[in-house]
């Protein structure tokens, strides 16, 4: 069932309705009059899937589109109309899907590291080994070429047509490629989302130039994932910043498309994390995936050079940030990640649940120096002395940070108070290992946390593996190691101190490990019910709770493995989530859940009741004022769509 | 040794700026601003960062702090005093196993060295370049503080995977 918070008032649905029609005849009169044309008719979106992430066109003008949530792939006609779906493996996530001339189509599988050429049925007629590749994203086809954005080994992989490695490209300039587009005969563009940047290079992988930069200006990126070239302009997905931007072949901005969504799911041109694009064959249609929201959003053509500017909805309109994707907590301190300004702030909860969280300082912001970060993605939290780790993915290092605070001092900000005290610097870390230890690729770390004896553990996403560190780093063990536990996407761990048990969460076999650190009997539970568990915690009774994205539901589990309880649903209210994606108990054992795609924390009591609801104001207040009308961003009020 | 904003002349365009910007200051606080520098508390650890802030004005005088972990001591020194706002100004740092101890003979690339504004969330506006004067003992050029206030200098040093960090404070 689609869970759609803000039901169609009759002048929302009218509103809707005229858009439409006046797209259309702007698509009619652009073409009659043959005026210069751009992105700024918005027209109906598809919401047949519920988290698409990989997009293509056919020859036949059908959209292709992977959806990771129902397992499928499928297509649609440019009326929306569904032809062809066929299921996917349940364990593999599709991250580029290029079309070639024969009509097949050949697909990246990034949790499995492999590449698939499979027929319009579905049917697998070639997959590469996992040998070459580490997590493959985006990917188009050159002739007699096969071009693959290798996200997690940081380079362009070129292949044959019968999946034979030709070379690799691109190693010296790209962090993270995500998605690539062919400009003309010799040349490539690469979206890279480690450097937040367009990385133009030749046939060879000689840098012809670089477009962009972090930041939020015309011409600047921030986490961009997708790429496409038309008649000399250049499409970019710019993510985190919540627009499409469109930039001429030598890189000037052009254009935006696209708002930031205020209300969730909010569509009709306002984006919400628009993560792939593709333009159609006429370059008249432009395909836009947004899978937090489970939709693909169509633009058309309209006169003019760029759209004319919505005074109802500024384009420097910024909503608060989205926290998250992990948090960490110990004694009354809560250190929260920030994507959007790659800062991590720490807030005292002594207040809590009377009052909100109070921020006490902040760490960091976007840069390669020590003490700013890039893409901050995980954090851990020591309470004596307060320490703060962070796993900075985008400079692949990890920090260490002592925070020179008192928990008894009255409440105040303390700008001064983070202190870097040390970092670790991952690629010269993994260089210096003995060759049979030394991983395929630069350890990229999604979570970590700290034992009480000093050593610690990091779970890498690109290499699937838990690495065991004592106090100064040097490698003890690793998991999975030997033992049958097949990791596809691990997201987040949790440690039990009474039992030295380790929970470990797989976004892509969509289950929970408990495993010791010795790697012996490995024991997955939640099979049959999880669809994308994202965050882990324990309770003090050993009780498993987990998180899971796709479901925004919160589930109890016994040591045993026993479904126990199912909490919460998506929504705005006091029991509803959006794509939460961690949590922590605090020493009280209250729940806090980081309900990333709401913009807020959600505090529970040990029993799981509400009790507070913190950050943007905006989200939080259908959990505070259940029975208010929401204010729009348009200035009117309408029911927020919970039950009262 | 002097200490505090004190030292700085108005000579340039850039303290005049700053002079008319500290005018403002008191205004501040009901323009809603965030940034005003709150006093470290007495909740601090002992830590490097609790040494007097200062304006250093004689350069012969090495100050010298141990790093967060204590792998290396580290000192430095404008090399000429004072120091002022605005202007790009060279300093020394030395490099040392420990106080007074033997220098440690690293590379100019296994030193960095910034300096940023944690009330305000910014660092210096230009990249400093580093040279080898001798072991342990580099000389550092492009060092510019655009705006009083409190700055943190920072020295951090690496061996291998591993990067340290020892820090100076400054109230400039």
């Amino acid at each position: 069932m689609r869970w759609n918070p803000l039901p169609c008032s009759p002048l929302r649905d009218l509103s809707r309705k005229l858009r439409t029609g006046l797209a259309v005849c702007a698509l009619a009169s652009a073409s009659a009059a043959q005026t210069p044309q751009h992105f700024g008719a918005v027209l109906p979106a598809y919401t047949g899937a519920e988290h698409p992430t990989a997009l293509a066109y056919d020859d036949q003008g059908l959209l292709w589109i992977a959806d990771l949530d129902t397992r499928r792939i499928l297509a649609v006609d440019p009326a929306g109309e569904l032809q062809i779906s066929f299921q996917w493996p349940k364990q593999s996530r599709v991250g580029g899907i290029a079309h070639d001339p024969e009509g097949k189509l050949w697909v990246t599988d990034t949790w499995n590291h492999r590449l698939f050429h499979v027929d319009r049925r579905g049917r697998v007629l070639f997959a590469l080994d996992q040998e070459t590749l580490l997590h493959p994203e985006g990917l188009i086809r050159r002739g007699d070429e096969l071009w693959v954005a290798d996200t997690g080994g940081g380079r362009i992989a070129v292949f044959d047509l019968e999946g034979k490695f030709l070379r690799g490209l691109g190693d010296q300039h790209l962090q993270r490629p995500r998605g690539l587009c062919a400009v003309g005969e010799q040349r490539i563009a690469v979206v890279d989302a480690g450097s937040s940047t367009v990385v133009v290079l030749d046939e060879q992988g000689a840098l012809v130039q670089t477009i962009g930069g972090w930041g939020w200006f015309p011409g600047q990126f921030s986490d961009p994932t997708d790429i496409a070239f038309h008649a000399g302009r250049l499409y970019v997905a710019d993510r985190e910043n919540q627009r499409l931007q469109v930039l001429s072949e030598a890189g000037e901005a052009l254009y935006r498309i696209g708002t930031h969504a205020i209300l969730p799911r909010e569509g009709d041109g306002k984006l919400h994390y628009p993560a792939h694009l593709v333009l159609d064959a006429a370059g008249e249609r432009l395909a836009v995936a947004e899978p937090m929201d489970g939709r693909v959003q169509f633009f058309g053509l309209a006169p003019g050079e760029k759209p004319a500017p919505n005074p109802r909805r500024p384009e420097s309109v910024q909503p608060s940030p989205h926290y998250g994707p992990r948090w960490a907590l110990a004694g009354q301190y809560l250190a929260i990640p920030e994507p959007e300004s790659h800062r991590v702030r720490l807030f005292d909860l002594r207040l809590v649940p009377e009052e909100d969280p109070v921020q006490v300082t902040q760490i960091g912001g976007f840069g390669q120096n020590l003490g700013l970060f890039r893409d901050p993605g995980s954090v851990w939290l020591r309470a004596d002395p307060l320490t703060l780790w962070v796993a900075d993915r985008g400079n692949q290092r990890l920090v260490e940070v002592a925070l020179d605070l008192n928990p008894e001092a009255p409440l105040a900000q303390h700008l001064r108070a983070g202190r870097v005290v040390r970092s670790l610097d991952w690629a010269a870390w993994n260089a210096a290992l003995p060759k049979e230890q030394r991983l395929p690729a630069t350890p990229r770390v999604e979570d970590l946390l700290l034992l009480e004896d000093g050593r610690m553990l990091v779970l890498c996403w690109n290499n699937r593996v838990v690495l065991v560190l004592d106090a100064q780093a040097q490698l003890v063990g690793r998991l999975p190691g030997a033992t049958a536990m097949p990791l596809f996407a691990p997201r987040a761990m949790a440690w039990y101190a009474p039992s030295q048990r380790l929970a470990l969460v797989d976004e892509g076999s969509a289950a929970v490990w408990l495993v010791d650190l010795a790697g012996k009997e490995p024991k997955p539970f939640g099979v049959e019910e999880l669809r994308r568990p994202t965050g882990v915690a324990f309770r003090p009774n050993g009780h498993v709770l987990v998180v899971d994205r796709a479901l925004s539901e919160l589930l109890e589990y016994s040591p045993a493995g026993e479904l126990l309880e199912r909490r919460y649903r998506p929504g705005l209210g006091r029991d509803g989530l959006y794509g939460p994606t961690d949590l922590a108990l605090d020493t009280e054992g209250r729940i806090f859940v980081l309900d990333h795609g709401n913009h807020r924390g959600m505090v529970f009591d040990e029993k799981g009741e509400w009790l507070q609801a913190f950050g943007s104001r905006l989200y939080t207040r259908p959990a505070r004022l259940p029975h208010a009308p929401m204010p729009t961003n348009d200035g009117d009020a309408e029911s927020n769509g919970e039950e009262e | 040794m002097k200490t505090q904003a004190t030292n700085h002349t108005l000579r340039s365009p850039w303290a005049q700026a700053a002079a008319f910007a500290l005018c403002l200051l008191p205004l501040a606080p009901a323009c809603g601003s965030k940034e005003s520098a709150p006093e470290r508390g007495s909740d601090t650890s002992s830590t490097s960062t609790q040494a007097t802030a200062s304006l250093p004005n004689d350069s012969d005088a090495w100050r010298w702090v141990p790093s967060h972990t204590h792998g290396f001591w580290c000192a430095w020194k404008p090399v000429q005093a004072p120091l002022e706002m605005g202007p790009s100004f060279p300093i020394e740092v030395r490099v040392s196993a420990a106080k007074d101890g033997e220098p440690l003979d690293l590379q100019p690339e296994q030193i960095a060295v910034d300096a940023r504004m944690p009330d305000h969330g910014h660092g210096m506006l230009q990249h400093v370049e580093i040279q080898k004067l001798g072991p342990g003992h580099f000389r550092v050029d492009g060092m510019r503080l655009h705006m009083l206030g409190y700055w943190e200098l920072t020295v951090d040093v690496t061996r291998g995977a591993w990067t340290e960090r020892a820090q100076f404070p400054i109230e400039l």
